[in-house]
């Protein structure tokens, strides 16, 4: 972070107005990764007025033993010391292994103002892995449209930012949306299990979605889906009457905004609803982000998301005594 | 507010179409990205439910110009300005076509039957004046003459003007007759008589033959409040040849008519230096083509042959007896005779007159070359020569002078003037006296280096080599007359050039020891004529000879002069008289006495053969009609309408105007309104007004254009 922060120093990165930066002065900074890095250095600054604590992969916690408990577990000092036996218990944070997937359909081409989803997609994708890596985590990175474009398999070396930052870069130019098949093939694609980080507008049908949702869900991934929309799309505020063209087909539709605005929002509205219904069903974190939204609240979102979510997967590690890949990777690495 | 044109109002209903055009929401062009049409539905294009109106200011302009427009189309104006007219009734000025073509079978009838009912037309508030025309107009009455009149007997006296009209024989001048006619209607109203609104018409009664000539209307604005009634008068057929003698020319230009004719019957020219050449021209409606020619007193000599309708040609007169006297041809085949006559008077003398420049100048003196120069100049049925004596020492009086002969050298001062006199057309005979250098002739021919000397002649010297094909020996090349060895030379000039000169010089004439007698040095457009030898008996027996007078009267023919005839005379022509004439005989037999003044002479009013005697010789001159009147063929009234002139409705309303039905009250109303209409313009004003609201409307909408796309295409979009 010493790097990151250094770095935003010597290029004159925009000041932060009102605590957090404002995402289109955001987006003029050229480099994704330098983007990125505003953004961790900026949360991480701010980090002392949160009331919640960073989560991190040394943190670590002791149990009373329980009969049963594996006693290599045991921390044998603690029970010389207090004569009270305690489990030592390891995260498997510390292998976190992230998959982020980013919608590079050309319906994230669209921007009201001057940020498009893409970018914004982008720029967020890339916090989370700057973010993450940080913190010793392994990253990795599926762009998708239809299919799935770019796979990066989740890795924590060094350079590997590097890489991931230069598939994000990569403007959007698939054609339509499609989250269900990507999702079927990274759930094929990821063997362990980790957290997955779906990045798109989610323009598509729900039907498969909910689908492949569940078996990620079931594979023990950890899924966060931030639903990434542009203000006028989601407040559709339109004066004048035009041809719409749609960015994915090439159609145009003319449309009357004044006319046409009810139902459009009372059918987007019902298309939010069925995704936030779908996520909750399968305890999937689930945020809409507006492209006018600072980075930062998306950040803190995700670590609010991850205690929320680490607590339950804690229980399942511990209840599946260490099984799994997971679970042995942490038994290697206490050992 | 009143309308000339009220009709035009309902135009105002035009404002609809801005008004649907702004209700009207029309589909954008502009193209909006955006990024799914997942929750999109297609809006119809029209909404007549939701529809209100935009752009109202530029609606409002619209409406408004197209209102504008219009008012001013139905021409508004304001009555209350209306001056009190007195309605006094019309002004009609009724011309008469008395020239030749009217002569026709039962035309001058008709229009004296048309003038009758036009007079019978006014009423007693009317104005009626009388004018006939043909090449010149002539008023017979004038509106003063009309008004000055008792009511009851105007229409009377008019009638009994027009009986006593009849056609005459000349050409006619539509255009210039109809200018006099405005002109006299312009005063009519300038006259100021609180006339304002008085209906002024001129009724024209004519065959409107396609010879009216109008062409003077071409340059003259005709006023558009004087409208023309045409009572055109159709002929009973519409046969005509025209026949006209054509002004001399070449022989060439002729028809080889002789030839094609079908049945030529013509005898051998006896003359054939007299070459009479006739246009001849059918009518384009013509039915017949058969015609014959012939002199009057020879009508077994005729040509007979046919000719198209429409068609002109140009003839040679079949030939006569006896040229030497006035004749008048005739042509025989149609239905109209105005025409059929044109005279030709016999060939006349030509004055030739000539400057005599010479020493010792006796008329009495037999040496003297003159005394036998004055004696050959005597008139003949060819020349008139009048000779003049040049003094010497003083310059030569060239200007009115076509011959010059000299047998003496000239003062070198005197040279410039004759040279240029020679080269400006003249022709100058040089003969040699002895002694002569040839400084002067070198002066007057150009050739420079010619010299002359006395050449040695042993006893007598004679022509040889003589080119009788050369104009000047022309009338000398038969056997009968070509002997010249009789022409004995005592003495004569030896005369020598460079040999750079030879192209200048044409040789006429050698002596028989090959030096050169008689040349021709053309010089600018004249020539020098130049004889190595005199007719001073001293010189040679030249004078003495038969030949002399020929070969002088020869020298005037290569001059260009000959025997002519006047120049041709139409009916109404002013004839130019020699000096010396007291009375011209009329072709009737009727003498005339002259001005003392003289020199012309301008009662042609008839063709026929005009008589003038001098005392000493008698002069004829040939009046013909005018070949323009032969073409008797109804010209289109539409050539009137195209010079600009203003036609009323004739009687049964066939070129529109008044509208049947309609009462004199209410056309002079109408008359007035317009006239008011005119004064205020209004129009002028709305149709103006109307244009800057379009100005400002178009400014308007570019503006609104130019804002329209900024508004709503702000999305971003990353190149894919």
């Amino acid at each position: 972070m010493k790097d990151a922060s250094a770095t935003a120093a010597r290029t004159g990165a925009p000041p932060r107005s009102m605590g957090f930066l404002d995402t289109a002065a955001l987006m003029r900074i050229k480099s994704l990764e330098l983007r990125a890095r505003v953004v961790v250095e900026g949360f991480l600054k701010g980090l002392h007025r949160s009331p919640y604590h960073g989560f991190s992969v040394e943190f670590s916690e002791y149990r009373q033993y329980v009969q049963g408990d594996d006693p290599r577990y045991i921390d044998w000092k603690v029970l010389a010391r207090s004569d009270r036996v305690f489990i030592k218990k390891f995260e498997d944070e510390t292998n976190l292994r992230c998959q982020l997937l980013v919608d590079n359909s050309r319906s994230m081409a669209y921007g009201s103002g001057e940020v498009t989803k893409a970018q914004y997609a982008a720029t967020l994708a890339a916090t989370l892995a700057c973010f993450l890596m940080a913190q010793g985590d392994a990253v990795g990175l599926t762009t998708f449209d239809e299919k799935v474009d770019q796979h990066v398999p989740a890795r924590n070396r060094p350079g590997h930012l590097r890489r991931v930052m230069l598939h994000l870069e990569k403007a959007p130019s698939g054609k339509g949306t499609d989250v269900s098949q990507p999702l079927a093939h990274v759930s094929e694609l990821m063997t362990r299990r980790g957290i997955l980080v779906l990045v798109s507008d989610l323009l598509a049908p729900l039907d498969t979605l909910e689908t492949q949702l569940s078996y990620l869900s079931a594979a023990g991934h950890d899924v966060v889906v931030f639903q990434v929309m542009d203000p006028m799309e989601l407040s559709f505020d339109f004066q004048k009457a035009t041809h719409f063209r749609d960015l994915e087909s090439g159609a145009d539709l003319y449309v009357d905004p004044g006319v046409a605005r009810a139902g459009y929002l009372k059918r987007l509205q019902a298309h939010l609803d069925a995704l936030r219904r779908t996520c909750e069903k399968h305890g999937i974190e689930y945020h809409l982000l507006p492209t006018d939204r600072p980075l930062e609240l998306m950040l803190h979102d995700f670590i609010v998301a991850r205690r929320r979510v680490s607590l339950p997967a804690r229980a399942r590690n511990l209840s599946s005594g260490g099984g799994g890949k997971g679970g042995s990777t942490s038994n290697r690495n206490a050992a | 507010m009143n309308f000339l044109f009220p009709l035009y109002l309902l135009g105002a209903a035009a404002v609809i179409a801005p008004l649907l055009y702004h209700l009207r929401r029309r589909p954008p062009k502009e193209h909006l990205p955006f990024s799914s049409h997942m929750f999109l539905e297609k809006s119809p294009e029209l909404l007549t439910r939701r529809s209100r109106l935009e752009h109202l200011l530029l609606l409002l302009l619209r409406c408004l110009a197209i209102a504008l427009l219009a008012l001013a189309f139905s021409r508004p104006f304001l009555r209350t300005e209306m001056p009190a007219v007195e309605v006094t009734g019309a002004a009609r000025l009724l011309m008469l076509d008395t020239s030749a073509s009217m002569r026709r079978a039962g035309l001058w009838e008709k229009a004296v039957e048309e003038a009758k009912a036009a007079i019978a037309k006014s009423g007693d508030g009317d104005l009626l004046a009388l004018m006939t025309f043909d090449r010149q107009p002539s008023l017979k009455m004038s509106f003063e003459d009309w008004r000055s009149l008792p009511v009851e007997q105007r229409k009377e006296r008019a009638r009994q003007i027009v009986d006593g009209l009849k056609p005459g024989w000349a050409s006619s001048d539509g255009g210039a007759a109809l200018i006099q006619a405005a002109g006299i209607m312009d005063e009519v109203v300038s006259a100021g008589e609180q006339e304002g609104s008085r209906d002024r018409q001129i009724i024209v009664v004519s065959d409107f033959q396609e010879g009216l000539n109008l062409d003077a209307l071409a340059g003259f604005a005709w006023p558009q409040d004087l409208a023309v009634e045409p009572r055109l008068l159709q002929p009973k057929d519409l046969d005509n040849f025209g026949l006209a003698l054509v002004a001399a020319q070449a022989d060439d230009e002729a028809d080889e008519f002789e030839e094609e004719a079908a049945s030529v019957s013509a005898g051998e020219s006896e003359l054939p230096g007299e070459n009479i050449q006739v246009r001849v021209r059918n009518t384009r409606d013509s039915a017949v083509e058969r015609f014959s020619l012939y002199w009057k007193d020879e009508p077994a000599r005729g040509l007979k042959g046919g000719i198209n309708p429409g068609a002109s040609r140009i003839l040679t007169a079949p030939p006569r007896t006896d040229p030497t006297k006035d004749g008048v041809l005739v042509m025989d085949g149609d239905s109209e005779d105005f025409d059929n006559l044109a005279y030709v008077t016999r060939l006349q003398p030509r004055p030739v007159r000539v400057l005599y420049h010479g020493e010792k100048v006796s008329e009495t003196d037999t040496s003297s070359a003159f005394f036998y120069f004055s004696r050959a100049m005597q008139p003949t049925d060819t020349f008139e020569p009048t000779v003049s004596v040049h003094k010497k020492g003083t310059p030569a009086e060239l200007q009115d002078i076509d011959f010059v002969v000299a047998t003496a050298s000239f003062a070198e001062a005197q040279l410039p003037a004759l040279t240029r006199w020679v080269e400006n057309g003249g022709t100058l005979l040089y003969a040699m006296r002895e002694g002569d250098t040839g400084e002067s002739l070198q002066g007057l021919t150009g050739l420079t280096g010619l010299k002359g000397s006395e050449a040695q002649v042993t006893e007598y010297a004679m022509l040889a080599d003589l080119d009788f094909e050369h104009p000047l020996l022309l009338s000398f090349a038969k056997a009968r007359v070509r002997d010249f060895t009789k022409v004995h030379f005592w003495k004569h000039r030896s005369l020598s050039w460079p040999e750079t000169e030879d192209g200048k010089v044409v040789r006429v004439a050698n002596f028989d020891d090959g030096q050169p007698a008689w040349l021709e040095v053309p010089r600018g457009k004249g020539k020098v004529l130049v004889f190595a030898s005199s007719w001073a008996p001293s010189d040679s027996q030249l004078a003495l000879s038969t030949k002399f007078v020929p070969l002088l009267y020869s020298a005037f023919r290569l001059a260009g002069y000959s025997a002519s005839r006047p120049p041709l005379y139409y009916v109404g022509d002013v004839l130019q008289l020699p000096p010396g004439v007291a009375s011209v005989t009329l072709p009737g037999g009727e003498s005339r006495k002259v001005p003392a003044a003289g020199g012309s002479f301008a009662e042609t009013s008839e063709p026929g053969i005009y008589t003038a005697d001098t005392g000493t010789r008698v002069y004829s001159y040939a009046v013909n009609v005018a070949p323009s009147e032969s073409r008797v063929s109804p010209m289109e009234m539409e050539r009137l309408n195209e010079l600009g002139v203003v036609l009323a409705a004739t009687a049964d309303g066939a070129t529109g105007g008044a509208v049947a039905g309609e009462s004199p009250e209410d056309t002079q109303r109408k008359q007035a309104d317009r006239e008011l209409e005119q004064h205020q313009r209004m129009w002028w004003w709305l149709l103006l007004a109307a244009g800057a609201i379009l100005l400002v409307e178009t400014w308007l909408a570019g503006r609104a254009r130019r804002a329209r796309p900024a508004a709503d295409t702000s999305a971003t979009v990353t190149a894919g």
